[in-house]
């Protein structure tokens, strides 16, 4: 299992995130404009930022500049943000956390209502469940991220004031891993868990909602496939009750593709969340990410694709494990 | 008849179709006696398999309709059976061989799974969530039930019994895996069993083993079989009795061996003509197709490609009549005042 499963996806892993730290290096040093010019101000002399370009390293090749990057990637050093004055990785390490709790949350309220909403439409293909839920898709997908969080702050912060509007809770765990929702419960912090919980609902569903209608239509489509196999038709004839069937024998099938969906899905939304983010004062590093790109610091640029892109290559990883296990064809092939 | 175990009395089936209603079973007579072993044979799409599928309740919802008709078994009345109550019926009362080994066994679930989950759930009514998640944790229930899967598929006699259970249908061979459909079918002890041309996708060496088998253990555990197939020496070697089907409708029927000895119904020695015969000779088959269902012959529906056919033929459909002792033939030729050919 590990030799030939678990291990060449591992291996596979390198040469992808190589390619994707040189690809994103070089784009985030030949972007227009001069970043450190930006980062200095319009007072500042031409001395200064030569001055400045030497202290950075930016006067030196490409490639050199490239290899310097690399070797303080190895000690975990992200290089200089212009924009805060710190060491990159402190910056994700202050803000991934948050947005790696925001998407989880997202993530675990589409697929927790997505796939039990998607089983019950398929099974009752064209009855009100399924024309109910199909109306519930349709309105996820069709509005705009932004728009729903602000419906959702108006209702619930403003009109109803059953939940804060903005901001990650009053009440702070003691730091752990970063996520809120698990430090409180791993110190058993009650009031700060009710605190972070009540923060991230909003937020969570706001940027869920897209998903969660994907995710249903999804596993509505192929449960309604499943309702026509023979094995299938099989395991009622045996008698099997319909409880069972459908909840074992036509979900473990169906949700297959789902998974691959679920896998992307929660790439896609690690980069996206910043619109989300914004809305609701998240300090997250989704919007972390679009200032450093509009603000052109490029060595934050370039920290946060690679925090993308290997929680990204660690989901699929993930995904490709139960895969595995969801579907013992997969192994033997 | 007291030892009637299904009667399935002028059924009538009919399916929504793109072009019209397709008249799919046309007033079909038949029974199953207990301990006894009865064949359909017909040609592919002459309705057999919807049959079964009536009986066992089994027609895809909304695009089918069952018309009229009764469906009696051991007095119950199936066709008037609300979903909760199939679950008697079905696995414990009347199970199912299939015929497909690739597309029956679930892909994803291993042998041992798909079999013990059929002998601890099987006519139950319904299982609730927790009853389900505390069932599973029930290690002893679960543990006797692979113990007797295992005794199972030892008696279909697949090798290595304990190691199969663990094993996915896509580690087996086709032979193998229709093995275990047929210890499926079987596992919940049926009183009938319906078998769905079993061994036809396989290649005649291991359909002939899985006959074997088949006839063995219908033969020990003392349950009536009810064979479908479009094979008559199949259908020869396994029956008592046959029912002879053409375009959704019985034409023939009696003891597999007068039926056999002496073919009445044009169709049924058409069928018999067309087996190969070891002398080299080719058989002579049947000229044109089954007919159109949503627009069928007026009459007999065999009427178009009879050799015999007459203008009484085209009038209405002929009865079941009895030519000899529990022989039926349903064909103008026998009819009153007809003499035979």
């Amino acid at each position: 299992m590990f030799r030939t499963f678990l291990l060449p996806r591992v291996l596979q892993m390198i040469p992808v995130l190589l390619g994707l730290s040189i690809l994103i290096f070089f784009l985030s040093r030949i972007m227009p404009g001069d970043p450190v010019r930006l980062a200095l101000g319009p007072e500042a002399t031409q001395e200064q930022i030569t001055q400045y370009r030497h202290e950075l390293g930016l006067d030196l090749p490409l490639p050199q500049q490239y290899s310097q990057y690399m070797k303080g990637l190895l000690t975990g050093h992200l290089g200089h943000s212009l924009r805060t004055n710190r060491d990159v990785s402190q910056d994700l390490a202050d803000s991934f956390p948050a947005t790696l709790e925001l998407v989880l949350a997202a993530m675990v309220i589409a697929v927790g209502v997505g796939v039990p909403l998607g089983v019950v439409a398929g099974i009752r293909k064209d009855k009100w469940e399924d024309q109910l839920t199909r109306v519930v898709a349709l309105g996820g997908i069709a509005m705009p991220r932004f728009w729903l969080g602000i419906l959702l702050q108006l209702l619930f912060a403003s009109v109803f004031h059953l939940l804060p509007a903005i901001g990650r809770g009053d009440i702070h765990p003691t730091q752990i891993t970063g996520l809120y929702l698990l430090d409180s419960l791993l110190t058993g912090d009650t009031p700060a868990f009710w605190s972070s919980l009540k923060s991230i609902l909003l937020p969570a569903i706001t940027l869920s909602l897209a998903s969660l209608a994907q995710i249903m239509r999804l596993t509505r489509s192929n449960m309604i496939e499943e309702t026509r196999r023979d094995y299938i038709l099989a395991s009622t004839a045996y008698g099997v009750p319909r409880l069972l069937i459908v909840a074992k024998y036509m979900l473990k099938n169906a949700f297959g593709t789902t998974l691959t969906t679920i896998g992307l899905t929660f790439g896609y939304l690690l980069g996206n969340a910043f619109l989300v983010e914004v809305v609701f004062a998240w300090p997250g590093m989704a919007s972390y990410g679009v200032e450093a790109v509009i603000g052109k610091d490029f060595n934050a640029v370039v920290g946060v694709t690679m925090v993308i892109g290997v929680t990204f290559l660690l989901t699929n990883l993930l995904v490709d494990l139960i895969y595995g296990w969801l579907d013992p064809r997969i192994k033997y092939s | 008849m007291s030892d009637v175990l299904l009667e399935v009395q002028d059924l009538n089936v009919s399916f929504q179709t793109f072009d019209g209603e397709a008249r799919v079973l046309n007033g079909v007579n038949l029974s199953v006696r207990r301990g006894e072993a009865v064949a359909i044979v017909g040609e592919s799409g002459c309705g057999k398999t919807v049959t079964v599928k009536a009986i066992m309740g089994l027609l895809p919802e909304g695009s089918s309709r069952i018309g009229s008709g009764r469906i009696r078994f051991k007095g119950d009345d199936l066709l008037g059976l609300r979903s909760s109550d199939w679950s008697r019926i079905r696995g414990h009362q009347i199970s199912m061989v299939f015929q497909d080994p690739m597309t029956h066994l679930n892909p994803v679930f291993s042998v041992g799974d798909q079999l013990t989950d059929v002998l601890l759930w099987s006519g139950q009514q319904r299982v609730g969530l927790v009853r389900w998640l505390l069932g599973s944790l029930q290690r002893g229930k679960r543990n006797e039930a692979r113990k007797r899967a295992a005794e199972w598929l030892q008696r279909v006699r697949l090798p290595d019994p304990e190691g199969a259970l663990a094993r996915y249908p896509v580690e087996l061979s086709g032979g193998m895996r229709q093995r275990v459909l047929i210890a499926l079918g079987l596992i919940t002890e049926p009183d009938l069993l319906i078998a769905d041309e079993p061994g036809t996708a396989l290649d005649v060496s291991i359909q002939d083993q899985i006959l074997e088998l088949l006839e063995d253990l219908v033969a020990t555990q003392g349950t009536s079989l009810l064979f479908i197939t479009h094979n008559l020496g199949v259908a020869r070697r396994i029956s008592q009795r046959i029912y002879v089907m053409y375009a959704g409708e019985v034409v023939e029927t009696g003891s597999t061996q007068e039926v056999f000895d002496h073919p009445r119904h044009p169709y049924t020695q058409g069928l018999l003509a067309s087996i190969p015969k070891l002398t080299g000779e080719m058989g002579e088959g049947i000229a044109g197709r089954i007919p159109n269902f949503v627009a069928p012959p007026p009459g007999c529906r065999f009427a178009p490609r009879c050799p015999f056919h007459t203008d009484q033929c085209d009038v209405q459909q002929p009865p079941l009549v009895e030519v000899a002792p529990g022989h039926q033939v349903a064909c103008t030729l026998y009819e009153e005042g007809a003499s035979g050919q």
